[in-house]
């Protein structure tokens, strides 16, 4: 499953960090524009691999479909799909719009929840046995049981979208919290106490801070996740967005206008998992540094 | 002028401690483990006392009594004569690993104590930037840990000590992550630093010359349970350089703690003895 593997990623990477940097490392450092620029340059040469592949794919596909002479019903080519989707962007950037609105919202609600939720259970012991049990059962109901459940009892406005997405995203964020949060060497919190420092002083400025790179791990999860919710909390009963058009388009045997609705989400998607690394970036300098320079090594 | 509130003039001095008859014992599914038993030691105010024993001879369990962080079952501590036993806010703890928070740059490294006993940042680092020279860590203030060497790591780890405004210094094994020279370097420097402040340190390490060079009176614990088997007083001169180490004096010291720390006959039948008595007897003068 992708969370537990993403969240091991990170989490080894977090252990494996070294504690001490040798002279090497040692020197004033150079200005942070300059790093953030080779940064982004890194990132996009790093992406060069998969856009190829992408093109390969896309290529096959057309020529498949040109070759074979299959039905665009069934499936339409990949040129097809830019033209009409094209043609028709109007219609299907007012359909995303109101998908971006319930993704977001969902997203920042979510991280409300798993935030209160995660300090709840960390600060408090009797929290940790009532809540995390509930927490677990909660992501057994199946979101195809309770999606249409919302829709009756909320509507066919944005809150039941909404809480689709909550539902979906709260959990592998308040996870990655809460394995954050226990991740903090007991000897840190020993030097705080000894300082002084009570148990919200100790979770403020020592457990929260080391909880962050699981935080991003646990959110780019969550994220990937988001917009098919977005979606789904729309297929199920709405007016507008994205799975209504998805839905309309394919009652109507347009299979490209489904794709281009597609791809539009899974540009979302990519959009949504890049923007977690910008803000992880901006929230943690230290951090994607340190790991540089433990590459090198 | 505000900047006279930030002279480390402050950062001077600290208290005389008396440790009496410390004990500790644990207990481990029902097995009672005696790890201290009554340990006594003392250090007037501005002393450098250190603690040397075998590893595993309960030398940070008698830290974290110190720092609080545990209670003891018998005996107290005393801090300018009043009791305070289990008192931490007398004590600057240095744990062995630098434990630098890799979020903070180096000058909020070495500000945390204060803004966990509840200063603002900006005063916090008013106090210890003129601090930051004496430290070796200029040009390196805004740096984050990550960037330092490990022997400056450790100097930034020993600025968030003392800028504490503790009374009394707690240094728990705190080079000994680092490589020879760095080692060395450091403790040389630990040493003029001291010449300067004049804290209150209490320094526990296995490394025997450390606690020579460093050090006023050096209290050899025997194994488990540990208590005192040995005291013994440091008369070389000071100022004490890297010359110090290769005096007559110093050699001869050497070889009286290495011979209590490594005769565990002596160590043995010292500790089945009163430790009060113990250390009249095995006080070790010249």
């Amino acid at each position: 499953m992708s969370l537990s593997r993403a969240l091991t990623d990170e989490i080894e990477g977090e252990r494996a960090r070294p504690d001490a940097v040798t002279a090497s490392g040692a020197g004033v450092p150079r200005s942070r524009t300059s790093r953030a620029a080779r940064a982004v340059g890194t990132r996009l040469s790093g992406a060069w691999p998969a856009l190829l592949g992408l093109a390969v794919l896309v290529g096959l596909w057309q020529l498949v479909v040109v070759l074979l002479k299959v039905n665009p019903t069934v499936l339409p080519s990949p040129a097809r799909v830019a033209s009409q989707g094209w043609m028709n962007r109007s219609a299907l950037w007012q359909n995303t719009l109101p998908t971006i609105k319930e993704t977001l919202i969902g997203i920042v609600a979510a991280l409300g929840v798993s935030a209160v939720l995660s300090a709840a259970i960390d600060l408090s012991k009797p929290a940790r046995r009532v809540v995390y049990p509930l927490l677990v059962a909660s992501q057994s109901i199946p979101v195809l049981v309770i999606a249409p459940l919302f829709v009756i009892w909320f509507g066919f406005g944005l809150l039941p979208k909404v809480l689709v997405v909550i539902l979906v995203t709260f959990f592998p964020t308040t996870v990655a919290l809460l394995e954050g949060f226990n991740s903090t060497e007991p000897e840190a919190s020993n030097l705080i106490r000894s300082m002084g420092g009570g148990r919200f002083k100790e979770f403020w400025m020592l457990r929260v801070p080391t909880a962050l790179p699981f935080f991003f791990a646990g959110l780019r999860v969550a994220v990937s996740f988001a917009v098919m919710a977005a979606i789904f909390g729309e297929w199920v009963g709405a007016s507008v967005g994205l799975g209504v058009y998805m839905e309309l388009e394919k009652n109507a045997l347009r299979t490209d206008l489904v794709f281009a609705a597609v791809v539009v989400t899974a540009a979302l998607s990519m959009v949504l998992y890049g923007l977690t690394f910008l803000i992880q970036n901006a929230t943690m300098p230290w951090y994607r540094h340190s790991r540089q320079i433990k590459r090198i090594k | 002028m505000t900047k006279s509130r930030a002279t480390p003039s402050q950062f001077h001095g600290g208290a005389a401690i008396e440790v009496i008859d410390v004990s500790k014992t644990f207990q481990r599914r029902g097995e009672h483990l005696a790890v201290l038993d009554r340990i006594s030691l003392e250090a007037a105010a501005g002393e450098f006392i250190s603690i040397i024993g075998p590893s595993g001879c309960g030398k940070s369990t008698l830290f974290n009594i110190l720092a609080g962080l545990e209670s003891a079952d018998g005996g107290k501590v005393e801090v300018n004569g009043a009791v305070a036993t289990g008192a931490s806010e007398h004590f600057a703890y240095k744990p062995q690993k630098d434990l630098l928070f890799p979020w903070r740059r180096v000058l909020d490294n070495a500000t945390l104590g204060l803004e966990v006993q509840g200063m603002k940042k900006k005063d916090a680092r008013q106090l210890v930037e003129p601090l930051i020279e004496k430290f070796g860590l200029t040009g390196f203030e805004h740096c984050y840990p990550y960037e330092l060497s490990g022997g400056m790591r450790q100097r930034v780890a020993l600025l968030r000590t003392v800028v504490q405004g503790r009374q009394i210094v707690l240094l728990d094994e705190p080079f000994g992550a680092l490589d020879y020279l760095t080692r060395t370097d450091l403790q040389l420097w630990l040493s003029s630093m001291w010449e300067q402040f004049h804290w209150t340190v209490v320094l526990v390490t296995h490394d025997v010359p450390e606690a020579l060079l460093l050090s006023d009176r050096v209290y050899v614990l025997g194994n488990r349970p540990a208590s005192v088997c040995c005291v013994l007083d440091v008369d070389l001169p000071r100022p004490r350089g890297l010359e110090c180490i290769g005096t007559p004096r110093f050699a001869e010291l050497e070889e009286v703690l290495l011979t209590n720390l490594r005769d565990p006959e002596r160590a043995n039948r010292s500790s089945s003895i009163g430790s009060a008595h113990l250390i009249g007897d095995g006080r070790v003068d010249g």
